[in-house]
């Protein structure tokens, strides 16, 4: 089933009628100012590009150093842990030695 | 009907309008009345026609350098841009299309003598007319109001060639047997 409206027209139209609004000035300059804002649209795309481009590598770096920082901690804990395991073996030797010899000495 | 050489030169001044768009004004020039009665057929509004056969020609000049040579004439493009800018129009007005279609014209189409048409008559046909889908309707519309042949109907609609002239002969095929009358119809 169709869903339109039909009109029978009695005259054709008239071709001053739609010389009336012939206007191929007008054209152009709609075709300049879409030129323009599309111009305008690539630029506002590109600097928002740019900017999350910044925003990307500014988080990469701060990441970047986080990580770092974290190594260094743990290289510093690891360092204490390994001085204190040190410390603490050196200490427990001498303490099985002294243990080895009831009258404390060597 | 356009000769090859013809569409060939139009295509170069199309080519052309893609670097230079003062070029684009001849093509402009050539095809306004046309396509602006072509839109006019599906709105009957003329400020709304005017809207519509601008935007036409600045999405015309706008994709100049996209349009691919495929035999057609450049004109074939226009009436193609601008049927689709009718749709987006409906579409976003959400209301039935409107065929405006002149007298003298539907005259033409059927082969009756002068004596013969009454308002009765008239009526029965817009009746007839108003039934058919809005594809049909276009098919008709293209072929016998505007002149096209199936080649460029099925690209104007971006449908096959095949499908044109489906739509065609039913859509002749019921007016003959409703209004048992014959029709101008060549049969290319």
């Amino acid at each position: 089933m169709g869903s339109n409206e039909i009109r029978l027209r009695k005259q054709r139209l008239n071709p001053r009628q739609i010389a009336r609004h012939r206007d191929y000035s007008e054209l152009m300059r709609k075709h300049r100012r879409g030129l323009k804002t599309k111009q305008l649209l690539l630029v506002v795309v590109y600097i928002i590009v740019v900017l999350i481009l910044i925003l990307l590598s500014f988080i990469a770096i701060r990441l970047e150093k986080e990580r770092e920082k974290k190594i260094n901690s743990t290289d510093q804990w690891s360092d204490q842990t390994t001085s204190l395991l040190v410390d603490a073996s050196s200490s427990g030797v001498m303490n099985n030695k002294s243990m080895a010899s009831p009258t404390g000495l060597s | 009907m356009q000769s090859e050489d013809d569409i060939r030169k139009e295509y170069a001044i199309l080519e052309r309008s893609g670097k230079n768009p003062q070029a684009f004004g001849e093509l402009y020039e050539l095809y306004y009345d046309r396509i602006f009665n072509f839109i006019y057929r599906q709105t009957d509004d003329e400020e709304l026609t005017a809207d519509l056969c601008s935007q036409t020609f600045l999405n015309a000049l706008k994709n100049a350098n996209k349009f691919e040579f495929r035999g057609v004439p450049i004109s074939a493009w226009f009436y193609r841009i601008a049927s689709n800018e009718v749709n987006k129009h409906y579409r976003k007005i959400k209301k039935e299309k409107v065929f405006s279609i002149e007298e003298v014209l539907v005259k033409e189409l059927i082969e009756i003598s002068n004596d013969s048409w009454s308002d009765e008559l008239i009526q029965k046909l817009l009746d007839y007319m108003k039934e058919l889908p809005t594809d049909m309707l276009e098919v008709l519309q293209l072929r016998f109001f505007e002149d096209k042949d199936f080649k460029e109907i099925a690209y104007i609609l971006n449908i096959t060639e095949s499908g044109a002239k489906m739509r065609t002969y039913r859509a002749l095929d019921k007016l003959r047997k409703n209004f048992n009358m014959s029709i101008k119809y060549d049969g290319k």
